[in-house]
């Protein structure tokens, strides 16, 4: 078998580049993003930084994702023994004014990408039988409804659902798992983190406070870990003890009906 | 009112025609589905077909089925007031070998025909604040993992968690809600079911033993009337206890 690397997809920022760091020391990745500019800067950030490869793909164009990695491994004599799918994108549509082209550019580089990219992961001819585990980075938005995000909380609630058959039938080889990520500052969302009365809804509604990327990138390099060997189609939520938390009601004395104007005018607003 | 219809997709088959029979007595309904044919069929088989109207839509193409259905109102000059997403395509497909067309036919029937409908019947212009309440038909697929389904799990899970984020974006003037069914004979799934030792694994995997469609057309009526008047952004489950032998 050729040499044995981590695929992360979104590395160029946010989370996936978290995770790049934080895996960088221990294991060969390859960083993928749209950016090559982007994805150069995150390599020589990480430790190490000659041994991770680069694969610059816009996974919004579903087109040849399959084959191109497929060649990739095939050119560098690799295969993938761990893939992160970190890519996302959001997008706020209403439910009036749901826009299908942007609907589909969503679910291309949130749900359909990782299935092209899983289906040569999966071939023995391609990948070796390398594989050991598939991560998803999915999102609370799954499971907390808010005004806005019917789209995003849908691609999110497909690809839980998606880790739990694959990883039925990936087993035992393949473990599959998500993590949920409560709201995370990244570039992302920076424009939402910049309202004061948003950093007070965030502050508010995770009694952990506010939670950073390498909280999601200690949880991903668990699962990809084999101190998870026993884990599979799980749903990690990693949120500060924001999906187990009631809010507070409006109007008590104690400072938080600043708090229920925040949650009325972002809703649960997500990374 | 007068005008106000209930809207049923994948109403000439399976659990969109077992919906449509049991809401027929009491509702005006305007059921849609690919095949004209068989839709009639459907229309005629329920009580009073007179009042019930068709909507002919191939609801694998997205392209103009929101303009679509806005020009069927406009032209019957009727309103939706509950729309039940019944419509569904299964597709078994294994990791290593998953095509992105039948992927996509998948999504399109199965969760994006649903946000095309919900458009226009959220758009006041359109459907004049009629919209009362939306039901989708899931599947215990979307907590349950199986080999080959991760593709139509998806779209159910898709399906499931788009009904929260609607259900808080539309209340309190519509409730959504997504009904989870385990599996039950239809003609999706006959072939599987003439297996006996299919029917077999069937029996012993659900406590109530074998379910019929007529037990998810239930609980939609349910889910649909003012008795669930404050039951919104729900998944529930119609499995025979499926779940609970797990």
């Amino acid at each position: 078998m050729g040499e044995i690397y981590t695929l992360i997809t979104g590395a160029s920022s946010g989370f996936g580049r978290s995770i790049a760091r934080k895996l960088s020391p221990s294991r060969k990745l390859i960083l993928a993003g749209r950016s090559a500019e982007k994805l150069e800067a995150v390599r020589n950030a990480c430790e190490t930084p000659e041994r991770h490869l680069l694969w610059v793909r816009d996974l919004s164009r579903l087109d040849g994702i399959g084959e191109e990695l497929a060649s990739l491994l095939a050119a560098k004599k690799i295969a993938i023994e761990h893939f992160i799918h970190s890519a996302g994108i959001i997008s706020i549509q209403y439910a009036r004014a749901i826009e299908m082209a942007s609907v589909i550019r969503l679910f291309n580089v949130n749900l359909f990408s990782a299935m092209e990219i899983i289906r040569p992961l999966t071939r023995k001819k391609t990948n070796q039988e390398a594989l050991r585990s598939i991560t998803f980075i999915s999102s609370i938005a799954s499971r907390v409804g808010a005004s806005g995000y019917s789209v995003y909380s849908a691609s999110k609630g497909a690809v839980n659902a998606l880790s739990l058959s694959l990883a039925v039938e990936l087993a035992p080889a393949v473990r599959v798992n998500a993590v949920l990520p409560g709201i995370i500052g990244t570039e992302m969302n920076r424009e939402h983190f910049a309202d004061p009365d948003f950093v007070a809804f965030v502050q508010a509604t995770h009694p952990l406070g506010f939670g950073r990327p390498e909280d999601v990138a200690d949880a991903v390099e668990f699962l990809a870990s084999d101190r998870a060997r026993w884990i599979t189609g799980q749903e990690m939520v990693v949120d500060g003890g924001r999906s187990v938390f009631a809010p507070p009601r409006a109007g008590k004395a104690d400072g938080t009906e600043s708090t229920a104007t925040g949650r009325a005018r972002h809703g649960n607003l997500d990374s | 009112m007068d005008n106000h219809y209930t809207l049923i997709t994948g109403a000439a088959s399976g659990f969109g025609r077992c919906i449509a029979w049991k809401l027929a007595s009491s509702r005006k309904l305007l059921l849609a589905d690919i095949n004209a044919e068989k839709l009639d069929e459907a229309r005629k088989s329920c009580e009073n077909p007179d009042r019930h109207l068709m909507w002919v839509r191939d609801l694998n193409r997205l392209d103009g089925i929101g303009d679509d259905l806005a020009a069927c109102l406009a032209a019957n000059k009727i309103a939706i007031e509950h729309f039940i997403h019944s419509a569904g395509v299964f597709g078994i497909q294994f990791a290593r070998a998953n095509e992105m067309t039948l992927v996509t036919q998948v999504f399109n029937v199965n969760l994006f025909s649903a946000m095309e409908i919900i458009r226009p019947l959220a758009q006041k212009r359109v459907n004049r604040g009629a919209l009362r309440s939306i039901t989708f038909i899931s599947s215990i697929n979307s907590r349950l993992g199986a080999k080959g389904y991760y593709t139509y799990a998806a779209s159910k899970g898709a399906l499931n968690a788009m009904a929260l984020s609607l259900a808080v974006e539309l209340a309190p003037a519509v409730r959504v809600n997504s009904v989870l069914p385990s599996i039950i004979e239809t003609e999706m799934n006959r072939e599987h079911f003439a297996n006996p030792d299919f029917a077999a694994s069937m029996r012993a995997t659900h406590p109530l033993g074998l379910g019929r469609p007529e037990d998810v057309a239930e609980v939609v009526e349910f889910l649909v009337s003012d008795r669930a008047r404050w039951i919104t952004g729900q998944e529930l489950v119609v499995d025979g206890g499926r779940f609970a032998v797990k």
